[in-house]
């Protein structure tokens, strides 16, 4: 295959370039595709190439124009905030990123189809905090000891409903200081 | 003590040492972690984005093995050798108003990058290929980091940042390959397959389907519900596949077309020992001829550390740095000719 520019040199670089939904495939030789300067530098200078861009890629799911709008459950609108860093739904869609780890609940309604594409229906398998260990463990020794004090109370048990009372204290007051 | 980390031309990408290094450059691995009670490096007030860089530097005076730094403390130049040492992203070197850090260790194969996109971007390295001790690195300084502080962490999403796309484990291998073989005898589509095994290819130098100097970053990608040992296994099992190849491709070049492979490395060398002018992109594509050459063991007088020290003088932040200030491109390509020269001539 010749170059599509010159056709004299063989067309040694391919490419498709996307642009506004309208794909256009490219063959060219390097002279000529150096010469193009695309823009967004698909033939920057030598030096380290820049990693794919994983954010914009997300934030164009959000964008109006979008085929891919139906996994949008809950609509927002551009000016609503994470009550904790200040990100809006419509910094989110333009950057494709999220400012702090509420945005993962205050947005959750807003990209659950967004975690699904990408991450496919899985739950976290990997490496667990060592701490976060700790404090799933207490959270659900928390949960026994509740289930205990209402059974205690049930059996008419105060004796142990105050020690359990006590307990079920301290290890939230623990939990507390170390968050 | 950055300045000596910067010029010392003995960085684990280029120590021409450990398994397989006649194809495997280096090995990373690389953990995205952040704090639970920050935002994140995107919505940093000053208050916030100083809070972590002063923990990070607190944290590094514990332990004593790790120096921290303030970017902006930082010349853009110093930076740049940075970047092309794989210290740090190209997008950490930028001269911008984020909060941005490094921690690092005097051999360089432990970095930390401080307030890139995530928090914390804790790497390890190590030269050749060596997935198993490195992750038993990285996970023990993520084990000690966390002792210090709460990550942002839940149960279903795993290690919360910044990008959904990295949400889960948060880890991201590579192993840096050299490919002449399967460059020369365009093998190089076997490539492509890799995003089948959940792996993803990048040249290191240049642009489009072919990297200049056959410099290769075979990575896993990530998604939520995988463990860091199946990915490491996986990947481990997919290089090893690659040299397999390239060692075969290798072979292939050297007993059919014995003498036109000699004579091109030959030139290489020829070129690379006694030019007076070398551009970055020459430089890269000679370089590899010559480190091919030098593992079908064409040039007994040289140290494989030698050769691999060539990517470093190839590049034009490292070689202004040690000029020691900045040149222009003509400027350049003289002092880079002569380092060449210096270094196998």
């Amino acid at each position: 295959m010749y170059c599509e520019l010159c056709k004299k040199n063989p067309a040694t670089i391919h490419y498709t370039k996307i642009v506004n939904g309208h794909k256009e495939e490219r063959h060219l030789c390097e002279q000529c595709a150096n010469s193009l300067k695309e823009p967004g530098g698909v033939f920057p200078t030598l030096g380290l190439m820049p990693d794919f861009s994983m954010a914009d890629f997300i934030g164009g799911f959000f964008n109006p124009e979008s085929q891919s709008q139906p996994f949008v459950q809950k609509n927002m609108s551009a000016h609503d905030a994470c009550p904790v860093c200040g990100m809006t739904a419509g910094e989110f869609r333009r950057v494709g990123r999220v400012g702090c780890s509420n945005c993962y609940s205050y947005f959750a309604d807003y990209m659950p189809g967004l975690i699904q594409r990408i991450h496919g229906n899985s739950r976290h398998t990997g490496k667990v905090p060592v701490r976060g260990e700790a404090k799933l463990a207490e959270k659900q020794k928390v949960v026994q000891l509740r289930q205990e004090l209402q059974q205690a109370i049930a059996e008419e048990n105060f004796e142990r409903a105050a020690e359990l009372r006590d307990s079920i204290r301290n290890l939230e007051q623990e939990g507390g200081t170390h968050a | 003590m950055l300045k000596n980390l910067i010029e010392n031309t003995a960085s684990p990408w280029t120590m021409g040492d450990g398994t397989d290094s006649d194809v495997v450059l280096c090995t990373r691995i690389r953990l995205a972690r952040n704090f639970a009670q920050y935002p994140f490096p995107l919505k940093q007030t000053e208050t916030s984005g100083q809070a972590v860089l002063a923990d990070l530097s607190a944290f590094c005076k514990d332990r004593n093995d790790l120096h921290f730094y303030d970017l902006h403390d930082v010349s853009p130049l110093e930076k740049r050798a940075l970047v092309e040492k794989h210290y740090i992203s190209p997008e950490h070197s930028k001269d911008d108003n984020h909060y941005r850090g490094l921690a690092v260790n005097d051999t360089g194969s432990v970095s930390i990058m401080i307030n890139e996109e995530d928090h914390l971007r804790i790497q390890c390295f190590a030269p050749g290929l060596d997935l198993d001790d490195l992750w038993q690195n990285v996970n023990a300084l993520d084990d000690d980091i966390e002792s210090y502080f709460d990550y942002a962490f839940d149960e279903r999403l795993g290690y919360l940042t910044c990008c959904p796309s990295n949400l889960g484990n948060g880890m991201r291998a590579s192993v840096m390959m050299h490919l002449p073989g399967l460059t020369l005898t365009k093998r190089l589509g076997l490539l492509d397959q890799l995003s089948n095994f959940g792996m993803t290819v990048r040249g290191l130098f240049g642009e489009g389907s072919q990297s200049v100097g056959d410099l290769y970053q075979i990575s896993n990608q990530s998604a939520i519900g995988q463990n860091e040992k199946d990915i490491l296994t996986n990947l481990k099992s997919v290089t090893q596949q690659i040299i397999k190849e390239e060692r075969n491709a290798r072979n292939f070049l050297k007993e059919q077309n014995g003498l036109r492979l000699s004579d091109r490395i030959w030139r290489a060398y020829g070129t690379l020992s006694n030019a007076r002018y070398m551009s970055s992109r020459e430089a890269l594509e000679l370089i590899s001829l010559v480190r091919l050459g030098y593992h079908l063991g064409y040039f007994t007088q040289l140290e494989s550390a030698q050769v691999d020290q060539l990517y470093l003088m190839a590049q034009p932040g490292y070689l202004q740095v040690l000029y020691g200030h900045d040149m222009d491109e003509a400027a350049r390509d003289v002092y880079r000719a002569e380092k060449l020269r210096a270094t196998i001539g």
